[in-house]
C-alpha cells in the first residue's frame, strides 16, 4: 500500500502564471515520457521481477514517480491558477479550457490522451530494463527541451531538480541490468526468460 | 530552546527525506554498502525527529498522525501544491 504524505519532494512555488508554458510542462504529467507512465511502467513490471534488489528499485522508483507526478501538476495548477477567460485566449489555453477547465488532466503537449501504450511490461527483466533505461533518457531530454523554453526560474528550479533525477535512476536501472546478467548464462543472456522460464 | 518555524521544520523534513530517497535507491543496488547505511541511519534519525517536532507544532503530514480528539485536523493545513510551503 502507499501512504500520503503532506508535502512535495521538493518545492514549487511559482509567482507568475503562465499557460503557454503550463501547456507544454504538461508531457511530463501525462505524455509519452511523462511521469504517470514512468510510474506505471516500474510498478507494473515489478510483481514478476525474480530478483529481490531489482523488485526493491522499480517500487522505490515507481514510487518517487508519483512524488514527481505531484510536483509536475503542481507547477501546472500553479501556472493556471485564477486565469481569466481573457488570459486564457491570449496565452492559446482555449483548446484546452473547453475540455478541462483549470483542471488536471493527463495528456501530452499535442493534446493526444495518456494511454498504456506509452509504456511496456514485457515479463522479461532484460527488455523491460532496457525500456526503463530508455524512458528515463527519454524523460530527461524532455527536461532538456522544456529547460529550453522556460525562462522563469520558479519553473525552471523544480524542473531541473526532475531533469537530475532522471540520471540518478538511469544508473540505478544500469546497475539493476547488471545484477540481472550476474545471474544468467554469461555466454547467452538470453538463453532463458527467468521471469518465465524456471 | 524556541520551536523551529513551520518552513524551518520543513525544510529539515524536504532535505532529510531526499537524502533518504536518493540513498535508498542506492541501497537497493548496494544492501552491503556501510558508508551508505551510515547516510542512511543519520538522515532517517534527523527525518524522524523533525517529522514529529512538525506534528506536535503544526499539524500532521500523514493522516495515520491525526491528534484527533475534538476535531479532523489532516484537512485544516494547506495543500502541497498550493505554494505556501
Amino acid at each position: 500500500m502507499w501512504t500520503y504524505e503532506k508535502r512535495l519532494q521538493y518545492p514549487v512555488n511559482i509567482k507568475n502564471t503562465n499557460a503557454k508554458t503550463a501547456k507544454f510542462i504538461m508531457s511530463q504529467f501525462g505524455g509519452p515520457d511523462g511521469e504517470l507512465a514512468a510510474s506505471m511502467r516500474y510498478l507494473s513490471q515489478r510483481y514478476t521481477m525474480p530478483y529481490k534488489e531489482v523488485t526493491g528499485i522499480l517500487t522505490d522508483i515507481g514510487t518517487e514517480e508519483l512524488a514527481h507526478m505531484e510536483i509536475v501538476s503542481a507547477i501546472i495548477y500553479q501556472l493556471t491558477k485564477n486565469l481569466t477567460i481573457d488570459e486564457i485566449k491570449a496565452q492559446g489555453f482555449e483548446t484546452y479550457f473547453v475540455d478541462h477547465t483549470l483542471g488536471l488532466w493527463p495528456q501530452a503537449a499535442s493534446g493526444m490522451p495518456f494511454t498504456s501504450t506509452f509504456f511496456q511490461s514485457k515479463g522479461d527483466p532484460i527488455t523491460d530494463l532496457h525500456e526503463d533505461m530508455a524512458a528515463e533518457q527519454k524523460a530527461r531530454t524532455t527536461y532538456d527541451n522544456i529547460l529550453r523554453m522556460v525562462k522563469d526560474p520558479d519553473v525552471a528550479d523544480p524542473i531541473r531538480f526532475l531533469r537530475a533525477r532522471e540520471i540518478a535512476h538511469y544508473q540505478r536501472f544500469g546497475e539493476s541490468l547488471r545484477i540481472v546478467q550476474d545471474h544468467l548464462d554469461s555466454k547467452n543472456f538470453y538463453a532463458f526468460n527467468p521471469e518465465f522460464d524456471k | 530552546m524556541a520551536n523551529k518555524s513551520r518552513d524551518q521544520l520543513m525544510c529539515i523534513i524536504t532535505e532529510a527525506s531526499f537524502a533518504i530517497d536518493d540513498v535508498k535507491l542506492y541501497l537497493d543496488t548496494h544492501p552491503c554498502d556501510r558508508e551508505a547505511l551510515e547516510y542512511y541511519q543519520n538522515y532517517r534519525q534527523i527525518r524522524k525527529e523533525a517529522m514529529k517536532e512538525y506534528r506536535d507544532c503544526y499539524g500532521p503530514i500523514t493522516a495515520y498522525d491525526v491528534e484527533a480528539s475534538k476535531e479532523w485536523t489532516w484537512i485544516e493545513e494547506p495543500w502541497p501544491w498550493e505554494g505556501a510551503c
